[in-house]
This record gives C-alpha cells, sequence and structure tokens, in this order.
C-alpha cells in the first residue's frame, strides 16, 4: 500500500470531504465500468455506483489496509451488485434477460449507441463497432452472474488472479475454473454472432 | 458413441485452453497441448474462437463513468446526513490552508507597516 493511499484512508476517516472527492476521482470509471459490465445498464450501474461511494464514505472504518483501497472498493461493488441482481429477480425480472432488454432499448433509443460506451471510436468504424459491442455486451450479460464478474475482473479490469480472489472471496481453482466456463460459453456466442 | 469418444480425446486439451491463454498453464501440459494444437485442426479452430472472443471481451475496455458523479454522492450524502456532511462550504473550506496562511501574514504585514509609518 503506497503512502499516498495510507495518508489518502486517514483523511478519508476523519471525514474530509476533499478527500473524498479526491477518492471518487480515481475510482470512479473502475467502479462504473465494473457495475455497467454486470448490470448491463447505464442508469442501474450510476445508480449503484452513487450507493457504492455513499457505503465507502460511512464504512471507511470498517476498511483495516490489510488489501489493496481498490481491492476493498471493488468488494463493496460487487456486493451492491450481487445484492441488485438478487433485488431484481425478486421483482421477477429474470435478471440477466430483463437487463439485457434494457440495453437493447438503450442501444435502439441512442440510435444504436452501444450501452455504456464512454470512448468514442474513430468515425469510420463507428458504426461497426457500435455493433460488435453491442453484440459482445450481449453475450456478457448473458452469462451467469457468478461467470460474468470472473470474466468482467478479468478480462475487462485487468486483475490478477490474486486480486480477483481477494475481491470474491474464492479460491484461485474456482476462479480459474469458473473463468474458464465462461470463456467457452463466450466462445459459444461470439462464434455464432461474428 | 464414437462421436463422444471422438470429444473425450479433444476435452482434455480444451480444458487447458483458458489458463494457456492466460500464460498460466504447467509447463509439462502447455508442451503438451502445443504439441496437439500443432497436429488437431479442430482444436487449433476452437482455440482460435476462444482467443478472438476473449480478445473482443477485452477491446470493450473500461466505461467512463459521468463527470458529475461525484457531484451526485456529494448530494446524496448531504441530503441522508440531514446536512452535516457536504453541505455549502464555507471560504475557509474553499480556499486552500497555504493561501489563507499567505493572506493573513500580508495584511499583518500591512497593519505592521502602515503602523511604523504612521508612527
Amino acid at each position: 500500500v503506497s503512502l499516498r493511499e495510507r495518508l489518502l484512508v486517514r483523511r478519508l476517516r476523519e471525514r474530509d470531504e476533499r478527500a473524498f472527492r479526491e477518492l471518487i476521482d480515481d475510482y470512479r470509471d473502475r467502479v462504473y465500468s465494473l457495475l455497467l459490465r454486470m448490470l448491463g445498464s447505464k442508469e442501474e450501474a450510476e445508480d449503484i455506483a452513487q450507493e457504492v461511494f455513499v457505503t465507502v464514505f460511512k464504512s471507511i472504518e470498517q476498511f483495516r489496509g490489510e488489501s489493496k483501497l481498490s481491492t476493498w472498493l471493488y468488494r463493496v461493488a460487487v456486493n451492491h451488485c450481487k445484492n441488485r441482481v438478487k433485488y431484481l429477480a425478486r421483482r421477477h425480472d429474470r435478471a440477466t434477460g430483463a437487463l439485457d432488454e434494457t440495453a437493447e432499448r438503450q442501444a435502439a433509443a441512442q440510435g444504436g449507441e452501444p450501452v455504456g460506451a464512454g470512448r468514442i471510436p474513430a468515425p469510420d468504424r463507428a458504426l461497426e463497432g457500435a455493433e460488435t459491442e453491442r453484440i459482445v455486451q450481449a453475450a456478457i450479460a448473458s452469462l451467469e452472474e457468478d461467470h460474468r464478474l470472473v470474466v468482467v475482473l478479468r478480462d475487462i479490469e485487468e486483475l490478477s488472479y490474486e486480486e480477483i480472489c481477494a475481491i470474491t472471496s474464492l479460491p484461485e481453482g474456482t476462479v480459474k475454473s469458473r473463468l474458464h466456463r465462461a470463456r467457452l460459453a463466450l466462445k459459444e456466442k461470439l462464434g455464432k454472432l461474428m | 458413441m464414437a462421436q463422444a469418444e471422438g470429444q473425450d480425446e479433444h476435452a482434455p486439451f480444451e480444458n487447458d485452453f483458458s489458463d494457456y491463454y492466460d500464460g498460466t498453464l504447467q509447463a509439462d501440459r502447455r508442451a503438451a497441448l502445443e504439441a496437439h494444437l500443432g497436429a488437431c485442426e479442430r482444436c487449433r479452430r476452437e482455440y482460435e474462437k476462444l482467443r478472438e472472443a476473449v480478445a473482443q471481451v477485452a477491446l470493450l475496455g473500461r466505461a467512463a463513468a459521468p463527470r458529475d458523479l461525484d457531484d451526485r454522492v456529494a448530494q446524496t450524502i448531504h441530503r441522508r446526513s440531514a446536512g452535516r456532511f457536504f453541505g455549502r462550504r464555507a471560504f475557509g473550506d474553499r480556499v486552500p490552508f497555504e493561501v489563507l496562511a499567505a493572506i493573513a501574514l500580508a495584511i499583518l504585514i500591512a497593519v505592521y507597516l502602515f503602523a511604523r509609518s504612521s508612527s
């Protein structure tokens, strides 16, 4: 853990509002992106990202410094995300199916703009890139939640196995096994579509 | 039956695809897989499909959060804390302490110089 991070955590514990804005600046994209890829909806991702940072503000005392701050933040985000998926399931929405539909509705409403596209592709490839991104996002959304999580953490967030194990509290063998099955499923889904 | 036997023949190699892609496969199994990929067109094609699928997922990259997320979080905390946090900030909260100290020092010096010139 770096000196900057230790100082930041100390200031956060003192409820330093500037420190909290620094924290959001540092982590907003990571938290939002994870939630967007997991939930498949911009609105859901924005709402839950807010809740994640509110939780961090309220619960910073619970961070004991045994892991990196980013690991703890991801863990908070994953817990919120799982709760949200459960909540949606309880509302009789088939979670992934409903979110997939939401993603498709959003993409249609935005003239094909991919869900969560924060980056602007080159103009000559914009349409092709947007369509590909929509297809890939839909394939990810169709995975089982546990499989989706390891794919997002490993292949999009590019975290190490050690970090993924710390975030998910799973043994490495389980993470690898889920990732393997998720990648095989993506191979089948994307192989047919692309 | 023959098809099942055929699949069984490839399954042990296919089970190693993900670790092979990550570069975490043990050396002996990596060597065995590479030898098999060299000889088996089906597995070579399947591995290439997996590699391409993972590459497409990676290309999604990290999405950018809304720029006003910090303000929205601050407003939520302000509301839920009944105004205890992230309220309207006083001058002293907006201006760094160093700047305030420099202004105070400049005022003191000005007062001192004025008093001295008056006397």
